[in-house]
This record gives C-alpha cells, sequence and structure tokens, in this order.
C-alpha cells in the first residue's frame, strides 16, 4: 500500500460509498427518531392500507411488514452489515496469513490432512456449509437462551473459521514464491533468522496482496450473509413473532440487529405480493458489493503502475 | 493424468468430505442426525436411495445446460466486442464490473418477478416459476443460472483476449499476411478457449453457489436442497456424488496447466 492509491480515481469513489453509508448509519439516530411500527394507515379518519405499505405510500422505499420505513432500517443496519463483513474478511486473512507462516515452514508435516480438506470444501456451496454447521448452533441458542454477544461471537467465529483454509493454502502458495527469489535465498545463506526473513521481507511484500483479499473476502461475506439471511440465519439470532391475525398466523423471524441480511430473511415470506421489501435491501447489498469491486479494481491498477514503476 | 492419480485423489478428498460432515454433529449428536435410509423435507419423509441419483441428474442436466449456454454466450459476445473501437472496449469493460458485482439472489428473485410481471400483463406463461411438487421445470432455471456465468465468462474471456492480441506470434501472423479476421478466429480464439478451460474450478466454485440459490428460490427438490436436511448422511453422499465427475475435469485442467506451463518453466530455469 502506498501514496499512490490515493491518486485511483475507482478506489477514491468506492471508499467514498461505503463510508458514506457508514457515516450516516452511525449519525442518523442522532438526527432522527428510529421508526416506529404503524401496522395501519389512516385518511381522514378511513383506514386506507395495512403494512406493507408501497414506495409510493411511504416514500422513498415504503415500509416492511411491520410498518416500519424501510429506508431508515437499512441505514441503522448499515453499520452492522458492513462492520461484520469487513470484520469477519480481516480476521480471515489475518489468521490465514498467520497459519500460512506456520504451513509454508513445517510443510510437510501438515500437508496432506489440509489439503484434503481444502480440496473438498470446492464441492460445497459456502452458504450450505454455512447453514450445516450454524442452524444446529441457532437451536441450541434457542433453547439455552444464552447472551447475545455470545451469539454473535460463536456465528462469527464459524463464519472466520469457515474462509481461513482456502486461504491459507493461497497464501503459502505466495510465500513459496517469494522465499524462492534470490534476494531470499542470499539473506538466509547469509545466517538471517526465519523469523526475521518472514517479517522483513515476507510480509511487507504481500501487504497489498493482503488488501486485495480482505477487499475480495468482504464481498464473498457479503454474498454469504445474503444466502443465509434466505435460509432465516441472521446473524445475532432471531427473534420469533406470531404475526397476521387470530385466524391466519403465522411466525416471523425478525433480525436482533437489523442488519440487511435480516431485513431480506424475515420479509422474504412477503415477497410475491411486495417485492419491493426484498428487493430494496438487496439493491443495497448490490451497491456495497459494488463499491468494494471499483475499490479492488483501484488497488490492482495501483499495483500493475507501481509493478510498472519499479520494472524499468 | 493418470487414473491412479485421480483415485487417490478421490480417496483424499472423501475423507476431507467426512471429516466436514461430521463437525455439525459435534453439536447436536450423531444418532439424531445420521441415518442411512431417509431424509426428512419439508414434513415429509424421503428414501435416499434410489431417489436422490434421479435429483443428481437432475441438478446436474440445469448445471451443464447452463454451463454450455454460458459459455456459448460469452464466447458470441467476446467475439462482438472485439470488433469494436478501443472507447467502446472500455465501456463494456465497465457494464461488466456493474454486471459482476450484482448478487445472483439478486437476479434470480428479479428475474422470477419479471416473468410473473410478463404472465401478469400479457397472460402469457413463459414456463413454471416454481415446483409445486415433485414436478420438473428446466428452460427457466437454467436460463437463469445461466446469467452469472455467462457475465463471469465473458469477462475472463475479455480480458484473455487483451491480453492475448500483443503476443509475438499474432504479430508474426500479421506480418505474414493473414487477415486480421483469420488470426482471431483461427489462433487467438483457440488460445483463449484453451486458457479458459484453466479458470473451470473457479466458475464451477461459483456456478455451484448460484445452483443452491436457484433451486432455493424456485422451490426445486434438487441435489442442493437435501443437502440442507439435518441428515449427515445425505450431505456426505451429495457432497462425493459432486465430487466425483467434476474432481476429474478438474485434475484434467490441472494436468492441462502443468503441461503448458511447467515445461516452459524449465526451460527458462
Amino acid at each position: 500500500m502506498n501514496v499512490g492509491i490515493w491518486k485511483q480515481p475507482q478506489f477514491i469513489t468506492g471508499l467514498i460509498i461505503l463510508v458514506s453509508l457508514l457515516v450516516a448509519s452511525f449519525v442518523y439516530p442522532y438526527f432522527f427518531e428510529l421508526p416506529k411500527e404503524t401496522k395501519y394507515l389512516y385518511e381522514n379518519g378511513n383506514l386506507v392500507d395495512v403494512a406493507p405499505f408501497p414506495p409510493s405510500l411511504v416514500p422513498p422505499f415504503g415500509t416492511d411488514v411491520f410498518g416500519r420505513n424501510l429506508l431508515a432500517l437499512i441505514i441503522n443496519g448499515a453499520k452492522y452489515t458492513l462492520l461484520i463483513a469487513f470484520g469477519i474478511a480481516m480476521v480471515r486473512v489475518m489468521l490465514g496469513a498467520v497459519l500460512a507462516v506456520i504451513y509454508h515452514h513445517y510443510h510437510d508435516k501438515l500437508r496432506p490432512l489440509f489439503e484434503d480438506i481444502i480440496e473438498s470444501t470446492l464441492f460445497i456451496p459456502p452458504a450450505i456449509l454455512g447453514y450445516v454447521f450454524l442452524s444446529p448452533l441457532a437451536v441450541k441458542y434457542s433453547q439455552e437462551n444464552s447472551g447475545f454477544a455470545e451469539m454473535v461471537a460463536t456465528q462469527s467465529l464459524v463464519l472466520i473459521l469457515m474462509g481461513v483454509p482456502p486461504l491459507v493454502s493461497v497464501f503459502s502458495k505466495d510465500m513459496a514464491k517469494i522465499t524462492d527469489k534470490e534476494h531470499i535465498v542470499s539473506t538466509l545463506s547469509l545466517g538471517a533468522k526465519n523469523r526475521y526473513v518472514y517479517f522483513k521481507h515476507v510480509l511487507p511484500e504481500m501487504a497489498s496482496r493482503f488488501w486485495l483479499v480482505i477487499a475480495q473476502q468482504i464481498i464473498q461475506v457479503l454474498i454469504l450473509l445474503s444466502h443465509l439471511g434466505v435460509l432465516y440465519i441472521f446473524i445475532g439470532g432471531a427473534a420469533t413473532i406470531i404475526d397476521g391475525d387470530l385466524l391466519s398466523a403465522h411466525e416471523v423471524y425478525v433480525s436482533l440487529t437489523g442488519e440487511w441480511a435480516g431485513l431480506i430473511g424475515s420479509n422474504y415470506e412477503a415477497i410475491y405480493h411486495t417485492p419491493h421489501i426484498v428487493l430494496i435491501p438487496l439493491g443495497f447489498f448490490f451497491l456495497a458489493i459494488f463499491s468494494m469491486n471499483l475499490v479492488i479494481n483501484g488497488i490492482q491498477n495501483n499495483l500493475k503502475w507501481s509493478d510498472r514503476g519499479r520494472g524499468w | 493424468m493418470t487414473l491412479g492419480g485421480y483415485l487417490r485423489k478421490l480417496k483424499s478428498v472423501s475423507i476431507g468430505i467426512i471429516i466436514i460432515s461430521l463437525l455439525p454433529s459435534l453439536i447436536s449428536g450423531l444418532d439424531q442426525t445420521f441415518n442411512l435410509r431417509n431424509y426428512q423435507m419439508n414434513g415429509k419423509t424421503y428414501d435416499i436411495f434410489p431417489g436422490i441419483f434421479e435429483k443428481y441428474f437432475y441438478s446436474m442436466t440445469i448445471v451443464l445446460g447452463a454451463l454450455v449456454i454460458g459459455l456459448f454466450f460469452a464466447i458470441l459476445f467476446t467475439f462482438g466486442a472485439t470488433l469494436l473501437p478501443r472507447f467502446l472496449k472500455r465501456l463494456v469493460y465497465g457494464i461488466l464490473t456493474v454486471f459482476e458485482s450484482v448478487p445472483d439472489l439478486l437476479i434470480v428473485l428479479s428475474l422470477q418477478m419479471f416473468i410473473i410481471y410478463i404472465y401478469q400483463k400479457t397472460g402469457w406463461l413463459i414456463s413454471n416459476v416454481t415446483v409445486v411438487y415433485d414436478d420438473k421445470i428446466y428452460l427457466v432455471p437454467i436460463l437463469v443460472l445461466s446469467v452469472l456465468p455467462t457475465i463471469q465468462l465473458f469477462k475472463i474471456t475479455f480480458l484473455l483476449l487483451e491480453e492475448e492480441k500483443y503476443k509475438p506470434y499474432v504479430n508474426v501472423a500479421k506480418s505474414m499476411g493473414l487477415g486480421d479476421y483469420y488470426i482471431l478466429i483461427r489462433h487467438v480464439f483457440r488460445n483463449v478457449l484453451f486458457n479458459l478451460f484453466l479458470y473451470f474450478k473457479t466458475i464451477f466454485v461459483f456456478l455451484l453457489s448460484n445452483l443452491f440459490i436457484v433451486e432455493y428460490i424456485f422451490n426445486i427438490h434438487g441435489l442442493m436442497r437435501i443437502m440442507l436436511s439435518p441428515n449427515t448422511f445425505v450431505f456426505l453422499i451429495s457432497t462425493i456424488l459432486i465430487a466425483v465427475p467434476f474432481l476429474y475435469v478438474f485434475e484434467l485442467a490441472q494436468w492441462m496447466i502443468h503441461k503448458s506451463t511447467g515445461e516452459r518453466e524449465k526451460e527458462a530455469a
């Protein structure tokens, strides 16, 4: 990472979109009240409509099934979604880098078991892998009534560990490429300790690559979260609320944090008569992923540019 | 590539799959989650064998159909894009970045909504958009599944082609007086297609994840859906069934990479 990155228009545009979403999400409660539930809409004392309201009645995005303003919910949920995705991606890469050093160093002992597990995860879609691990956990927590923080921590841990093995494999291959370079070989033969080589040469050389992988991982985590949302697995757990009247009562899962995937999941049943409540949060997922892609393009352009600069 | 190498790889991958599928049992106990005979879904009980093979072939038909259609359109689009002037090419690349960012869930849901919308407006139902019983629908899932691979393949071929065009052999061919289109189709495209095969792993992982969403949204009773059942054995069998043919293709791709780049590296060293 160097100064040149701040001259990449794509990188800056993407970063501005993401940061403004985050800032809006944190600042919002100080200026506006959080949306109240309004189930029924009256006009001159007559009942006009029942929630969810379309965007034409409650601008700009309408409301969810409980009659809460969707825009407010999305802005409120942005901080959870983006920070969870960023946190998971960050820890994945850090853990992956540390394990890759160990793995690369003690190659032969760990290799067989490790490569098998990595190769076999290719054949399982991440959403299913996440569901298989997280759904027994959700049942267990709802039975034991554990704390909210503990639940978030455990779920994040599962999502982190799921993504680490492929990263270890990729990073250790990169490290092998770097340690094969002549200057490293000669440093080692001059008597440098391994630890010195890793901290002084290998890790700094991989720094920009780490940022790139973090950005890519954020996108993958966002997509994974949206998939898990449809499967009714929400980060932070779900509260079950009985909705509807006496004749047609049905259970609705409501995300406790209010992150976007939770919005999608809790409104998923309503998609066929009011598509906007699911499509609009998904649209924001698209916005976040698109800005991450801009950031990635910026980083890649910068890498290309600096490589060329170094080459001549 | 040898068959023995493939079988050895298959064995170790199976061990990996078994390890993964046993991990969740640590949370909820083995006795409840392991059943060799049947599994439950949507409140009904199904026999695992031989029904699982039917679902397997159904899901694989959808995947392969989507892959073929995606590849066809990606090549068609790339061919069209190469004929465009330079500034339009940059525009195409920009549009591709936008489309690449669309979450698969959004594409699948909005296409489903779109078909329903057409039906409501015109009374013309393109195809069933959801499955009620163990019915089979082919057209819509294949088309919907092929959208994102088309975009991804298009982007990869587009970039590969741009890279390939500046290689020395193209210059040689030009100086020999061969026509631009002749070089493009006869030489450049052939090399690009070969390189595309090397990206098969990435595309496959992506496609599998999309297949799951398509099956879930369209309520298709396919292989991905039954992997969600709490029965670990179903998960195990389904994953191994997917691994058997595709691992072979991966190994083939790996072998081709090795053959094309490994020898070159040896020469350089």
